[in-house]
C-alpha cells in the first residue's frame, strides 16, 4: 500500500462504502445485540448453520466485529493524516485552473490575455491571499479573504480528531453498570453493590465508596404510559453529602458518575420461616416480571421448591388489568409454593401461614434499575462537538470569501470571467479589467 | 380526529396526482402536466400543514413523537424544502420527479401504521431530542433535494440530442450542480448539528453518547457519504456526473437511517417502541 494513499479521499470513499456494505448485512443477518434478543435466538434455532457461519465471520455482531472496527480505525487514520497532509500542502499551494468559470461570473472582453492577472490587484488587497495558475494560454487568479473557507475546514477537521481521541479517552476511562435500589435503600459505591459484572475503566478508579441513597422515587402517568419518573436521591461521601432530584433524561451526577432511570418496579418486605427456622431472613424482593395484573417473581426454598409472588391492585386477590402498574393502590401480595400449591394474601405488616411455611410482609415499595456510567471523555467530546460546529458554520454558514477570474483567448480575441461571493469586490475587479480594456484600445 | 384523518387522505391523494403529473411531464413533455402538479403539491402542502395544526392541537405537543407523527412532519419537511426550491427557482419544479414520490412512498407507510394521540413519554422529554428531531428533518429534507437535483443533472448530462423539450428548459448541469451544492453544504451542517444533539440526549438517557447502534452507525456513514460529496467536489476536483451520482446514492444512507431501522428494527432507538412502558425507559443491557 502507497503511503500517499493513506491521505487519499478516494481511500475514505472505499472504507465508507465498506462500512455501508457491512451496514447492509447488519439488516439482513439478525443481530445478537437487538434489544429483543428473542429475534436473534429464534433465527438462530431455525438456522443452526447459517448463525454458525454468521457468529463465525461476525456478522451476527456487525458493529463490535473486529471487521468493522478495523475499517473505522482505518477511516479514523485516513484523516488525521489527510487533515496534517492538507495543513501542509494548503501553504503555497498552486491552485488549480478552473475548466470554467460559473455560470453566475461575469464575462469582460479583452483584446488579449493579460501577461500578469495578478497586477489587477496590487496593493488594494491587504487582507486577501492572493494566487495564480497558468496553464497554456489560461490564467487563473485566485484571491481568498483571510482563507475563511480553508480555516472552517481546518477547525472542523480538527474537531474530528479531538472527537477521535475522546473515543480514546472513553475507552480508556468508561465505567458501566447497573444497580437497583429500592425507596429508602442505600448501597455504597462498591462492585459488590451492582448486579453483573461492571465495566471497569482501564485508567482511574472504578469505585469511589460513596454512599448512594434512593429516599423515594414517584411517576406521573398520562392515558396509562409514564410520562416522567422523579428520583429524590443522597449521596454521601466523607463529610460531604448532597441530596439530588433525578428525572428521566435528567441523571444524578455525583463523584464522576451518572445515575440514570432505567427501569422499576415493586419490591416486597418479605421474611419466610419454617419449622427449622428462618428459610429466607428479612430482605427485600423485587418483583421483576411485570404481568397484566401487577408484578411477579419467585424465590427459591431450601427443598428445590419455589415460593411465587405476586403483587395485586386495589386489595384484589383477582389478576385485575392494572392502567398504571406502578402506582399500586391499596396492595396486596399473594403468595404460592409451587404452581398449583395452596395460596395466601397478606397485607403490608400482615403474616400468615402456607404450608408449613410463615411468611411476613413487612412492606410494598418501589424500586428502581439504575444504570451508572462514568466517562471522564465527556468534556472533551462536547468540546469536539462545539469545534465541528463552529468549523462547519464558518465552513458552509458564512460563505467562502473567495474570489476568482479566469482569462482565457476566445475565437475573437480573449475574455475574462469574474465571480466570487462579494459582489462588490467582483464589481472592482470588472472595474480593473474594463479599464485595462480601455487602456489597451487607446494604445491601440 | 375525523379532521385530522381528512387532511391527511387530502394530502396523500393531491401528492399522488402530483407525483402521476409530474411524471407526466417529464416522460410526454407537457408542460400543462408540470402546472397542474406543482399547484397540486401546494394544494397538498397545505392539507399536510393543517394536519399538523390539528394534530398539535389534539395532542397538546408538537407532533414528533410517534413513528406516524414523525414521518408526517418528516415529509412536511422536504415538501417544505421542495416548494422553497420550485418558488425560488420556478424552472426547478420538475425536481419534483425525486421528492414528490419520497413524500407520497413516506406517507404510504405512515398510512399503515396511524396512531391514536397519545402523551409525551419520559424519554422523550428533552430538550436534545426537540433539537435532533428538528435538525433531522432539515437534513431529511436537504439530502432529498439534493438527490433530486442530483437526478435532474444526470439527465441533463446525457448528450443534448436526446433531450425533450422540457429538459432543455431546466437550468445547465453547472447550475444544478452549483445549487446541489449548497444543498450538501447545508444539509451536512444540519446533520452535523443533529448528530451532535442526538448525542447528547442519548448520553443523558442511556448514558453513552455513541454505541454504534443501527442507527447512529447509518447516520455517521450518511455524514461521510455526503463529507466525501464535499471532499470530491472541493479537493478531487470531481464535477457533474461523478458528483450527481454521490448525490442521487447517498439518499440510500439518509433512507436506511431514517426508516430502514423502522422496518427491519434491529436498534436500541426503537423509537416506535421507546417509553411505551416504564421496562422499555432505558436501553437493555
Amino acid at each position: 500500500m502507497k503511503v500517499r494513499l493513506l491521505w487519499s479521499p478516494k481511500f475514505a470513499a472505499v472504507l465508507i462504502v465498506a462500512m455501508l456494505a457491512l451496514g447492509v448485512v447488519s439488516f439482513l443477518v439478525p443481530q445478537r445485540s437487538h434489544p429483543e434478543l428473542t429475534l436473534y435466538t429464534q433465527w438462530a434455532q431455525e438456522n443452526p448453520t447459517a448463525a454458525r457461519v454468521a457468529r463465525s465471520v461476525g456478522a451476527d455482531d456487525v458493529f463490535a466485529s473486529p471487521v468493522f472496527l478495523g475499517l473505522v480505525a482505518l477511516l479514523e487514520l485516513n484523516l488525521v493524516a489527510c487533515t496534517l497532509h492538507r495543513v501542509r500542502s494548503l501553504r503555497d499551494r498552486v491552485p488549480r485552473v478552473p475548466a470554467s468559470a460559473p455560470v453566475s461570473a461575469v464575462r469582460v472582453d479583452l483584446p488579449h490575455v493579460p501577461e500578469h492577472l495578478a497586477d489587477l490587484v496590487s496593493g488594494r488587497w491587504s487582507m486577501w491571499k492572493v494566487r495564480s495558475a497558468t496553464e497554456g494560454q489560461r490564467r487563473y487568479l485566485v484571491l481568498d479573504r483571510l482563507d475563511r473557507a480553508r480555516l472552517g475546514s481546518l477547525v472542523m477537521h480538527v474537531g474530528l480528531m479531538l472527537l477521535i481521541l475522546g473515543g480514546a479517552v472513553a475507552a480508556l476511562t468508561r465505567f458501566t453498570g447497573s444497580f437497583a435500589l429500592t425507596e429508602g435503600q442505600t448501597l455504597p459505591d462498591e462492585r459488590s453493590s451492582y448486579l453483573g459484572q461492571p465495566s471497569e475503566p482501564t485508567l482511574g478508579a472504578a469505585y469511589s465508596g460513596a454512599l448512594v441513597r434512593l429516599d423515594s422515587l414517584r411517576f406521573d402517568y398520562d392515558q396509562g404510559l409514564v410520562t416522567q419518573v422523579h428520583a429524590k436521591m443522597t449521596f454521601t461521601q466523607g463529610d460531604t453529602t448532597r441530596s439530588v432530584q433525578a428525572a428521566v433524561n435528567e441523571p444524578a451526577s455525583f463523584a464522576g458518575k451518572s445515575y440514570l432511570l432505567i427501569k422499576g418496579g415493586h419490591a416486597v418486605g418479605l421474611s419466610v420461616s419454617g419449622p427449622s427456622g428462618q428459610l429466607i431472613p428479612d430482605s427485600i424482593i423485587r418483583l421483576a416480571e411485570r404481568t397484566p395484573g401487577g408484578y411477579s417473581d419467585w424465590v427459591a426454598l431450601p427443598d428445590g421448591s419455589r415460593l411465587t409472588i405476586r403483587t395485586r391492585a386495589n386489595g384484589s386477590s383477582e389478576a385485575l388489568a392494572v392502567r398504571e402498574p406502578l402506582r399500586l393502590q391499596n396492595p396486596v401480595v399473594l403468595f404460592q409454593v409451587g404452581d398449583t400449591g395452596p395460596t395466601l394474601t397478606l397485607r403490608q405488616g400482615e403474616s400468615g401461614s402456607l404450608g408449613g411455611l410463615t411468611v411476613a410482609v413487612s412492606d410494598v415499595r418501589l424500586w428502581n434499575d439504575f444504570s451508572v456510567t462514568g466517562d471522564r471523555s465527556l468534556p472533551l467530546v462536547y468540546l469536539a462537538f462545539g469545534v465541528i460546529l463552529v468549523g462547519a458554520s464558518v465552513r458552509f454558514g458564512f460563505g467562502r470569501g473567495r474570489l476568482g477570474v479566469l482569462a482565457e483567448t476566445t475565437g475573437d480575441g480573449a475574455a475574462a470571467w469574474v465571480w466570487g461571493s462579494d459582489q462588490a469586490q467582483v464589481a472592482k475587479v470588472v472595474d480593473r479589467l474594463s479599464a485595462l480594456n480601455e487602456s489597451e484600445a487607446a494604445k491601440s | 380526529m375525523i379532521l385530522e384523518t381528512a387532511f391527511f387522505w387530502v394530502a396523500v391523494v393531491a401528492y399522488a396526482f402530483a407525483t402521476l403529473l409530474v411524471t407526466a411531464a417529464l416522460v410526454f413533455g407537457r408542460d400543462w402536466a408540470a402546472r397542474y402538479s406543482w399547484w397540486l403539491t401546494l394544494a397538498a402542502f397545505a392539507a399536510h400543514t393543517a394536519w399538523i395544526v390539528v394534530r398539535w392541537r389534539l395532542s397538546g405537543h408538537l407532533p414528533y413523537v410517534q413513528t406516524y407523527e414523525d414521518i408526517v412532519m418528516g415529509t412536511w419537511v422536504v415538501t417544505a424544502a421542495y416548494v422553497f426550491v420550485g418558488w425560488r427557482w420556478p424552472k426547478l419544479r420538475v425536481a419534483g420527479i425525486g421528492a414528490l414520490p419520497f413524500v407520497l412512498l413516506s406517507l404510504g407507510v405512515a398510512a399503515t401504521m396511524p396512531e391514536a394521540v397519545g402523551p409525551v413519554t419520559a424519554p422523550f422529554k428533552s430538550i436534545w431530542l426537540g433539537v435532533h428531531v428538528t435538525f433531522a428533518w432539515a437534513t431529511y429534507a436537504a439530502y432529498t433535494i439534493c438527490a433530486s437535483l442530483g437526478i435532474l443533472e444526470l439527465m441533463k448530462g446525457r448528450p443534448s440530442e436526446r433531450h425533450p423539450d422540457w429538459l432543455r428548459r431546466i437550468p445547465d448541469e453547472d447550475v444544478l450542480q452549483e445549487r446541489t451544492l449548497k444543498f450538501v453544504g447545508y444539509g451536512f451542517l444540519v446533520n452535523s448539528v443533529m448528530i451532535a444533539s442526538g448525542a447528547i440526549w442519548a448520553h443523558d438517557l442511556w448514558g453513552a453518547y455513541w454505541s454504534w447502534d443501527p442507527v447512529e452507525t447509518w447516520s455517521l456513514l450518511t455524514w461521510l457519504a455526503y463529507g466525501f460529496y464535499l471532499h470530491a467536489y472541493f479537493t478531487l476536483g470531481w464535477r457533474k456526473r461523478r458528483l450527481a451520482w454521490i448525490a442521487v446514492l447517498a439518499l440510500f444512507g439518509v433512507l436506511m437511517s431514517f426508516w430502514g431501522v423502522q422496518f427491519i428494527p434491529s436498534s436500541f432507538h426503537a423509537f416506535s417502541r421507546i417509553g411505551t412502558e416504564i421496562g422499555q425507559v432505558g436501553r437493555p443491557k
